[in-house]
């Protein structure tokens, strides 16, 4: 009974304010039931969650995934790798004085 | 969650092991160049995308902690590399009231149900293209929160951690997408199929 008076003071523009949360489930099981409710006796909600439910999943079969070109790939290595060389040749010709410094910061260590 | 196989890639990545840097790149390359082409709408803009995201990646890579999958720390890369390519070029072609205004009018104008029109269906390509236009021209700071929250299926909560926004604010930004691009399809059906999409 108290479900069915709270069900009647729900309005229109609540169920539109909240009809996102209710598709993706997040709502608390009372409020949908009272929701759930009031869209069983509106044309105008229920034909609101129909649409709201198609336009998502319209978009969410569009989204087909596309392949990645083989070139686009290569091309991703290519830059990792030449920042892996630099990376490299930076370690392996740091400055003399920097490795000393290092090797005596270590030995007080 | 983050597969075994991706921690021990990432540990080795970290150690310096190109090999398992590559490694990531072939295993989550696809879903980042995809994000790409949902967010930037054309595939030089997403290959450019992609690159830049490892690249940065591989740079920061002593910056991963662990504390997400490492493709969810990427997409939160590419993301905000898009986000800031969206903001630089300004391209959209709707403005935020427009989506506020497709939110208010669902308050008050009644939309027909077109779920049972003969047009309603997927292989309709005249509808594809005006969805793919829709989305298309929905401001950067909607188009980033419907792509990931609606197309690629992430919950709000992981949303909102990779744009840096609360959750309510990514529920709003959902919601008022999602009311915009129905009441796109509405018009096309009320038009006779003829709606236009953008500002324009």
């Amino acid at each position: 009974m108290e479900a069915d008076d709270k069900a009647d003071k729900m309005k229109c523009e609540d169920i539109c304010r909240l009809i996102s949360e209710y598709l993706d489930d997040g709502l608390d099981l009372e409020l949908r039931g009272i929701m759930r409710e009031h869209i069983n006796l509106c044309e105008r909600c229920s034909a609101l969650l129909k649409t709201m439910k198609e336009t998502i999943s319209f978009t969410r079969r569009m989204s087909e995934t596309e392949k990645v070109p083989d070139a686009v790939i290569n091309r991703v290595y290519c830059e990792i790798h030449i920042r892996y060389e630099r990376r490299i040749k930076s370690e392996t010709f740091a400055p003399p004085e920097a490795s000393k410094y290092n090797k005596k910061k270590e030995k007080r260590r | 969650m983050e597969s075994r196989q991706e921690t021990q890639l990432v540990e080795k990545a970290r150690k310096g092991d190109i090999g398992a840097f590559e490694e990531l790149i072939r295993m989550t390359g696809g879903r980042i160049y995809n994000l790409g082409f949902k967010l930037l709408r054309n595939k030089e803009d997403a290959s450019d995308l992609m690159q830049e995201t490892y690249i940065k990646a591989y740079e920061h890579i002593d910056s991963f902690r662990g504390n997400s999958a490492f493709s969810t720390w990427l997409y939160r890369i590419a993301t905000n590399l898009a986000l800031m390519k969206m903001r630089r070029e300004k391209n959209q072609k709707v403005s935020t009231d427009e989506i506020k205004e497709a939110y208010d009018n669902s308050m008050v104008k009644e939309m027909p149900d077109w779920t049972h029109n003969p047009a309603y269906h997927f292989k309709n390509q005249e509808l594809k293209d005006l969805l793919n236009r829709a989305i298309d021209s929905l401001p950067s700071k909607y188009r980033s929160v419907f792509v990931l929250h609606d197309m690629e299926g992430f919950p709000v909560s992981e949303v909102a951690d990779m744009l840096s926004l609360s959750e309510p604010a990514v529920k709003t930004r959902s919601h008022r997408s999602r009311l915009f691009l129905r009441e796109r399809l509405a018009d096309y059906f009320k038009q006779g199929h003829k709606a236009q999409v953008g500002g324009g």
